[in-house]
Formats: C-alpha cells, sequence, structure tokens
C-alpha cells in the first residue's frame, strides 16, 4: 500500500509504503494525528478531505479496520451476526462462511457462546469478537487504532494474545495505533512516529529505541524502561475528612450486579485510587460516590452537608465534588474548548492553540484532559476521575500529574479509578482494590 | 441454533393471524374460538425451545387486559338489559359483550406473540426476506444494526442524564435527548464506516443463517391460518359473528 502527499488539517507530507506481511506500530504525541492517519490507511478518510495531491494506492485486496471504542465496533445483536457479517461477503457457500466464523472466533481465542449477545460482553470480549471479525474477510492488512485503550491489564493482554494469534495465523500486514510500545514490542518489527500531522520517526523497532531514545522522549513516547513512578506528596497530618463511606454497597441499576465497597475515608490533600479488572464495579462506585446515582444501601457522607450527595442539586453537588466520567463526550456543553474550560486551566493540562475547535473535536486523550480542566475549574473539594490518563502520551500525562498534583497540595481531595498502575503509584495515597466477588 | 425451533418466518406468520381475524370482529365469540386452538399450537410448537412467559410479563398482560375491561364494562355503549346507571358510568348487556369482548382480544393478540417471541430470529427473519429478494440485503443489514442499537442508545441517555448532573446541567428530557441524538448521529457515523470497510456495500452476499422452512414449519403456518379461518366461519354459522366493518 502506498500513501503519498496527503493534506488535511491533521496530515501534512505523509509518504507511506506498507509491505506484505509488515507489522508496524504507530505511536506519537495526543492530538499529534494518529488516528487520522490509520483512518487514512485503511481508507475511511473523506475524498473531501484529501487534498489532490493526496493519493492512497493499494493492492491490498482487502483491508479490516477495528478502533478504540468497543462499543462502535460491535454492529450486530449476537456474535454470530457480527462475525457473519464479514464472512458471507467474503465467501459465496453460506457453508464456507460456518468454516470461516469457527476459524476466526477460534484464532480470536473467543470462548463465549457463538449465539451470546453482543452487548453482554466486556470490553475486552468486544475487542475480541471484532478483531475475529476483522480476520474472517483474511484480510491483506488489519489496521488497529488503540483497541486495549479502555481495557485493564488482564483483558489488555488477552486483546494482545488474540491479534498476535490471528497475525501469526495469517499472512495480513498490521498497523496498529498504541501508546504502549511495551504491550505490542514482541509482535511489531517497525514503528513509526507520528507528531503534528507529519512522520517524524520511521524505522525498525529496535534500532529506533536504541539509537532515537532521546528524540522519542522529546516526543512524549511512552519509551520502555523510561518513566518511573514518583511517590505522592505525604498528606498533611490531621487533615479535615472530606468523604466518608459506610456500609456502601452499589448497583449500576436496578437488577443489575451489586458491589460491595470497603470503607473510605478521605482527607483533604489526599488522593485514593480504585483499582480492580473491568467489571469489578469500579465505575458505578465513582458514580455513587460522586452523587451521580443513589447508592444501593449504605452512607457516603460529605463534609459537613446533611444531605446524601444523590439527594443535592446538580448545581449544589458541582460545589462540592465534581465527576469526570470515563467518556467526557456526553458531558460537553458548549460549542468552543475555549468555553468549556478557562485558558489558565486548559494550559495547566497542555490544551494550547485549540480555544475555536469543538470539544469533540479533539483526540480521545484531549477530551479526556479538557473535561478534567472544566472540572477542576469550578474549584471543588473533590474530584472524581475515571481512568484520567486514557490516551495520554507522556507529556500529556505528566502535565495531567503535576495539575493533579497541585489540586490536592491545595486542599483538594481526588479519588480516581485506573488501569494505570504509573498514575496510582504515582498519585494515591492509598488504593482500594475491588475483585471480581459482588 | 436449536434445530427443533420452529423457522422465524413461520413463527412470525402463525402469531400475527389473530391480529389479522380480530380486525374484521367484535364480537367475544371468534377470539375465543380462534384463541384457545392457536395457542394450543404454538405451545406445542415450541415446547422444549423456549422459556415461557415471565411471571413479570403475564402480570402485565393481566392488567391491561383488566384495565381494558373495566373500562369497556362502565363507559361502553350501553344496550339491552341496563344493570346500573350511574353519571357516565352505565353497566348494561351491550356493554358486557364489549368488554369481554376487549379483554379476549387483548389476550388472544398478545399471548401468542408472547409465547413465540422469545424463539424468534430476527437475523433468520431478515436473512429469509433478504434472499428471497423481499428487501435488499443492505435494509436487512441496516434493521438488524438498528437493533443492536436500541440498547446502546438507553445506555447513553443514561449517561448523557448523569454527565450533566456530573457538569452541574439541568437533566431536563430535552437536554437529555438532544445531547443524546447528537452523540448517537456521530457514532453512527462511525458505525457506518466500520460498516463499510467489512463489507455492507458488496454485493451478492451469502447468507449463513438462511434455511427454507420445513415441512413442520408449514404445518405450523396452514394450520395457524385455517385456524383463523374455521374460527370466523364457525362464529358466522353460529350467529355470533359481530363484524367490525358495517
Amino acid at each position: 500500500m502506498g500513501f503519498n502527499g496527503a493534506d488535511s488539517e491533521a496530515l501534512r507530507d505523509i509518504t507511506l509504503t506498507i509491505r506484505a506481511g509488515e507489522r508496524i506500530l504507530i505511536t506519537g504525541p495526543s492530538g499529534g494525528g494518529k488516528s487520522t492517519f490509520v483512518r487514512a490507511i485503511a481508507g475511511l478518510l473523506d475524498e473531501s478531505t484529501v487534498s489532490e495531491f493526496g493519493k492512497r494506492t493499494s493492492r491490498a485486496t482487502s483491508v479490516a479496520y477495528v478502533g478504540q471504542e468497543p462499543d462502535e465496533q460491535i454492529l450486530f445483536p449476537t456474535i454470530r451476526e457480527e462475525v457473519a457479517f464479514v464472512a458471507e461477503t467474503a465467501v459465496a457457500d453460506p457453508t464456507e462462511a460456518d468454516v470461516r466464523i469457527r476459524e476466526a472466533l477460534d484464532s480470536a481465542g473467543v470462548t463465549n457462546s457463538i449465539d451470546a449477545h453482543t452487548g453482554t460482553l466486556s470490553g475486552g470480549e468486544k475487542q475480541r469478537v471484532s478483531i475475529a471479525t476483522a480476520m474472517a474477510a483474511r484480510p491483506d492488512l488489519l489496521v488497529l487504532d488503540e483497541p486495549t485503550a479502555s481495557l485493564d491489564g488482564i483483558s489488555m493482554e488477552t486483546v494482545r494474545d488474540a491479534v498476535h494469534r490471528v497475525i501469526d495465523d495469517s499472512d495480513s500486514a498490521l498497523v496498529i495505533v498504541e501508546h504502549r510500545i511495551k504491550l505490542w514490542r514482541k509482535l511489531v518489527d517497525r514503528i513509526i512516529v507520528v507528531a503534528d500531522g507529519r512522520i517524524a520517526l520511521d524505522g525498525p523497532l529496535d534500532e529506533v529505541l536504541a539509537q532515537q531514545r532521546s528524540a522519542l522522549v522529546a516526543l512524549g513516547v511512552w519509551v520502555p524502561g523510561h518513566s518511573r513512578a514518583t511517590k505522592p506528596k505525604s498528606r498533611q497530618r490531621g487533615a479535615k475528612t472530606v468523604v466518608s463511606t459506610r456500609r456502601l454497597v452499589v448497583r449500576r441499576a436496578e437488577g443489575a450486579r451489586s458491589f460491595r465497597i470497603p470503607a473510605l475515608n478521605l482527607r483533604e490533600g489526599e488522593a485514593v485510587a480504585i483499582t480492580g479488572p473491568n467489571g469489578s464495579g469500579k465505575t458505578t462506585a465513582l458514580r455513587v460516590l460522586g452523587g451521580l446515582i443513589a447508592p444501593q444501601s449504605g452512607v457516603v457522607d460529605y463534609l459537613d452537608l446533611d444531605a446524601q450527595p444523590h439527594d443535592l442539586s446538580a448545581r449544589d453537588l458541582v460545589t462540592v465534588v465534581s465527576s469526570v466520567i470515563q467518556n467526557p463526550s456526553y458531558g460537553f456543553g458548549n460549542r468552543t474548548v475555549a468555553d468549556e474550560a478557562p485558558a489558565h486551566e486548559r494550559a495547566a493540562v497542555g490544551l494550547r492553540g485549540m480555544d475555536r475547535r469543538h470539544p469533540q473535536s479533539l483526540s480521545g486523550g484531549e477530551r479526556r484532559r479538557l473535561a478534567i480542566a472544566t472540572a477542576l475549574a469550578r474549584n471543588p473539594r473533590i474530584v472524581i476521575l475515571d481512568e484520567p490518563s486514557f490516551g495520554q502520551d507522556a507529556h500529556s500525562w505528566h502535565d495531567l500529574l503535576d495539575r493533579l498534583r497541585d489540586f490536592l497540595d491545595a486542599g483538594g481531595a481526588i479519588i480516581l479509578a485506573s488501569h494505570d498502575q504509573l498514575l496510582v503509584r504515582s498519585l494515591a495515597h492509598r488504593v482500594i482494590h475491588l475483585g471480581d466477588s459482588s | 441454533m436449536s434445530a427443533r425451533r420452529p423457522h422465524s418466518v413461520a413463527l412470525i406468520v402463525a402469531s400475527a393471524v389473530p391480529a389479522l381475524v380480530v380486525v374484521w370482529s367484535v364480537d367475544p365469540w371468534t377470539p375465543l374460538l380462534m384463541g384457545i386452538p392457536l395457542i394450543l399450537l404454538l405451545a406445542v410448537s415450541t415446547t422444549g425451545v423456549i422459556a415461557r412467559p415471565s411471571s413479570t410479563a403475564l402480570t402485565v398482560l393481566a392488567i391491561t387486559v383488566a384495565t381494558a375491561g373495566v373500562a369497556s364494562l362502565l363507559y361502553g355503549i350501553p344496550g339491552g338489559v341496563v344493570y346500573l346507571d350511574w353519571g357516565y358510568v352505565t353497566v348494561s348487556d351491550r356493554s358486557i359483550e364489549i368488554a369481554a369482548a376487549a379483554m379476549l382480544r387483548i389476550v388472544v393478540i398478545a399471548l401468542p406473540a408472547m409465547l413465540v417471541g422469545g424463539a424468534i430470529s430476527a437475523h433468520e427473519f431478515l436473512a429469509t426476506c433478504a434472499v428471497r429478494r423481499i428487501v435488499p440485503d443492505r435494509v436487512a443489514l441496516a434493521t438488524l444494526i438498528a437493533l443492536r442499537l436500541v440498547p446502546v442508545i438507553a445506555s447513553d441517555l443514561d449517561e448523557t442524564r448523569q454527565a450533566r448532573r456530573a457538569n452541574g446541567r439541568s437533566a431536563s428530557l430535552f437536554a437529555v435527548a438532544l445531547t443524546t441524538l447528537v452523540i448517537a448521529i456521530r457514532r453512527a457515523i462511525r458505525m457506518s464506516d466500520v460498516a463499510e470497510i467489512r463489507g455492507f456495500s458488496k454485493p451478492n452476499r451469502t447468507w449463513s443463517v438462511y434455511r427454507r422452512l420445513e415441512l413442520r414449519d408449514w404445518v405450523l403456518v396452514v394450520g395457524a391460518v385455517v385456524i383463523g379461518i374455521s374460527a370466523m366461519v364457525t362464529a358466522a354459522y353460529l350467529g355470533v359473528w359481530n363484524s367490525a366493518i358495517r
């Protein structure tokens, strides 16, 4: 596949050739154009956004694509329908389609019933089904855009292993966008760093890591072995308790699974991390602690408030606690980034030069930082963050960490849920681990 | 998919027969004459294949039937002997007959659908429609994708409501619906890209779930139609047929 001279808002002067069977990792700073780049490779860019000089030539008979958000990759109500959709376009004989479906599911390590409803799958299971679906066409090129972005460590490894197997079982070339070089290091042989809409570095992975280490670090790439956790500052002695819980049991909705949350006692200047695998109740616990939904039972005591947080009006709630949910897109209410958060808060989390852009047009990592800047701008006593470091490069990650530490220094308190162990070790004074048991 | 499960097309046609019959009649006897054998036929056809309707679903049906019955009994057009006359409320021979007909019509339409609902595969039904060229492939695929999106959009509504609260904004129905609509459209655009790259527009697709109707499926369809027609003829023969079309 050849790709040269394309020009859009996000990409400029890109020339790239992908050879059959090649395995390429694309990385780079948040908002640098990686996702746009792979969408161009996959042939998903709207023609009107590519200049007349841009040209994508492909000898690949088929290209398969799996994006970041598990729910957007799954199109059909059951696993069979999902994989069959691709298999049935690839072959003329329905019996052969059935064989393809089975082979693709086996190769991607999907162990669920073939008639299972896709809505009941976890994020990791959805991504494995999406990879199986992609491979059912036996593509010449498989394009993956951060397929593990929203997954816990174990799910990440199962998806990585699924990609390993399907690529080893086929002759397909692989292009994968990822911040975590370490996770994919054994699978890929070439690295491309995209920054500011251009290819900044391109070469064999081991060679680039050995010879361009400082350049990679300067570009904000997560270089394996480079980033170390720095311990959080000790909290102030005798600080006031801002939130505590008693006998808290939470559930997402009536009839949903219940989770018992260990007692929490959070003081000013303190951060506590809630960790655990996907589906262990972290997000639900944060929603209850943030007053967004009521607990099934138990009590959440906030400062000197008499009322439970879920009983407060939305306006009163945000003066005490400000939550940033996992997908910040649901919360943006303004047309421009500048209207969403003040300049000093945006600058503090590394969001510069994008004042007039629509919040929904930002990259995943940028949207998350904007939502955090918006939450902090309200000057609440407590901030609740659900996976705040998704999609962050090393620079923006450190910007975020510094801003959150400043918030703690000023007497704020933080409750976060995160799969990012580096962030947890760098920010949290305590960790509450939620297991599988309800 | 279980080999014992009747074809979805057969189940849909058989469970639609009552609705087509009761359109023509407002008497209580036709739904009764049709309902008993038809429900038995559907119950036998799906035995061991699907779970029976839940107690919650049956409770909802009972409440709906009772509400329709009481309303028709008290406010139905009066006629014949009047048993109670109090303001707007009149209970008479005619209103008793209307109430019985209303209750039986609801039961005879809802119960068959509840019996077979769990055994119907939308995929199989749409695949049959596509293979038989009743609808284009793209329409069948788009309908399946729309079915998948129903719970996703329901979840979007919850997420939007909570995100607005987290940002100190009111969760008015209009604001939540508008935000959800914008998010659903944006997602639909991204999902259409995914669908397109996976071959949504490719011609000559095969449908692996497609299967022909077997003999027992035809027996179910023909049996349901015969039961419907027999009920109408019998009601007319007994002189209890009350046509809805004047």
